[in-house]
């Protein structure tokens, strides 16, 4: 929750800090503050913690000895205790300031000892071109006003940073090859309605419905979410389907990585421990196998009434738990690494794409124990492997679905 | 002789010294001086009146403080220099 507090509290929150500042310079040549720069009095904002943790994040490691985290009435802050000198690290600092998107709503201090280095001109303020102490000074603008123009600018630019992870996520499980049957840049694999292009696309069509689902995990309740998300991701669906002349490229994506992306946007717009996605996606959809009793009659319907395979839906609603652990083959974005991370998937995954292009259930299973004895296999076995599942028309949608996923965990800091 | 000091050299606060003089004195340095040095001069006379305090050497180290934030660490260091033994 956030909390007014008292300008008295807030005042001596801000003394302590320097005396906390001094104590550390007693075992350090440089002591670095990261806070953040909003106005108002309610300082323990969602979004002072979201851009306090950023900035932090930025400054260059071999600056920083001694990391401190304080969260008090006058907000969150870091400090560092540096043995650096204090001239170069401001110069290194300012930079950041100035020219990171959102540079201009943190204050990245550096004291000496003696002082706290100030820059030659002092900065502007945010809505218009004057010094921003005097728009201070003078109340030109409301705090409201001030907060939101903070809010959305750091929102826009934190959904530029989910809308790259999630293209780079998806490139690099399109760009790989071979891959047993799916597509990729070099083949159609073992579908004769698709290709490269087709499926980039698609892509290009449902990135920005996923990044809007990532913006209502940031703006919205938990029990909200899932409801508001489905209603863009059908949306995304239609909008893909007329970019592929019908052909379903990624509606599994659109379901799952949605889950997980506007989970994302909510665990870290409420910095939640990132370990904590999990337990969110699986709270997300703890209604989802409701869908089975409801839907119209789908290839997913038919899976799970003949032999009990929930597919997509099975994984999210128990909380992701074959990427979580697919996330252990994925030791780098290496052909090789995302190669086994596949196979690792296939193995695992009760995947319905794959279903269908079985002969049956022991075929399927067969499939699955082939690619789990050949976890470790030689590249020829891998090669091999793909000229048998082209040959038989096997793919595998639904693994590389959550190789996608596997990777946009990795991205945005998992292991 | 006695001394309060009270505040910090951060954006938007100010550092008031206040120390026991034959005169009362008061020395502004602030980033906005140009713009509100009177003004700042003006908050920190008030709450010497209100305070009933004379016979005062007043340093404001100001980086961008509103007047409330002056009048408040003015008052703490005059707290703190009353109870400077």
């Amino acid at each position: 929750m956030e909390t007014i507090v008292k300008f008295e509290n807030i005042l001596a929150a801000r003394e302590e800090r320097y005396q906390k500042m001094q104590f550390l310079k007693t075992g350090y040549k440089t002591v670095i503050t990261v806070k953040t720069n909003v106005p108002g009095i309610i300082k323990n904002l969602k979004l002072s913690y979201t851009l306090t943790k950023l900035f932090k994040n930025l400054i260059p490691k071999m600056y920083i000895a001694k990391l401190l985290f304080f969260d008090t009435l006058d907000g969150p802050y870091y400090l560092i205790g540096s043995n650096y000198d204090a001239d170069g690290i401001k110069n290194a600092l300012m930079s950041i300031e100035d020219e990171h998107f959102l540079g201009r709503f943190i204050d990245l201090d550096v004291y000496d000892g003696k002082k706290t280095l100030s820059r030659q001109v002092p900065r502007n303020c945010y809505l218009c071109d004057n010094v921003a102490f005097n728009c201070i000074r003078e109340k030109r603008h409301s705090i409201e006003e001030l907060i939101s123009f903070v809010e959305n600018k750091t929102l826009l630019y934190f959904e530029q940073e989910v809308s790259r992870i999630i293209d780079d996520s998806i490139l690099l499980e399109l760009n790989l090859h071979p891959k047993f049957g799916l597509v990729t840049p070099n083949t159609k694999g073992s579908h004769k309605d698709m290709n490269y292009k087709l499926m980039t696309r698609a892509k290009n069509t449902i990135l920005p419905y996923l990044v809007q689902m990532f913006t209502v995990g940031w703006k919205s309740k938990l029990n909200d979410v899932f409801l508001k998300i489905r209603i863009i991701g059908l949306e995304a669906e239609k909008e893909m389907f007329k970019v592929t002349n019908n052909i379903n490229a990624y509606k599994g994506l659109i379901f799952n990585l949605g889950i997980l992306v506007s989970a994302y946007g909510y665990v870290f717009r409420n910095h939640h421990d990132i370990e904590n996605i999990y337990d969110v996606v699986k709270s997300m959809s703890v209604d989802i196998l409701k869908d089975f009793d409801t839907s119209n009659k789908t290839f997913g319907y038919f899976a799970y009434e003949q032999y009990n395979i929930l597919g997509a839906r099975g994984e999210v609603h128990k909380g992701i738990p074959n990427v979580k652990k697919a996330l252990s083959y994925l030791k780098s974005f290496s052909q090789e690494s995302r190669t086994r991370t596949l196979m690792y998937l296939i193995s695992v995954t009760e995947d319905t794409v794959l279903l269908k292009r079985s002969k049956d259930i022991d075929h399927y299973l067969e499939i699955k124990k082939m690619f789990k004895d050949n976890l470790n296999g030689s590249p020829e076995d891998i090669i091999n492997l793909d000229k048998y599942c082209i040959k038989n028309n096997l793919s595998f949608g639904g693994s590389a679905d959550l190789l996608i996923l596997t990777i946009f965990l990795k991205k945005i800091g998992l292991n | 002789m006695r001394v309060g000091v009270a505040g910090s050299k951060e954006s938007n606060d100010c550092l008031v010294t206040v120390k026991e003089s034959n005169e009362t004195k008061i020395v502004i340095e602030s980033v906005v001086a140009a713009f509100f040095y009177d003004q700042i001069k003006a908050t920190v006379e008030e709450t010497l009146k209100e305070m009933e305090i004379e016979n005062v050497s007043v340093t404001v180290e100001d980086k961008g403080a509103l007047d409330y934030t002056i009048k408040s660490r003015l008052i703490s260091a005059i707290k703190r220099m009353t109870l400077d033994v």
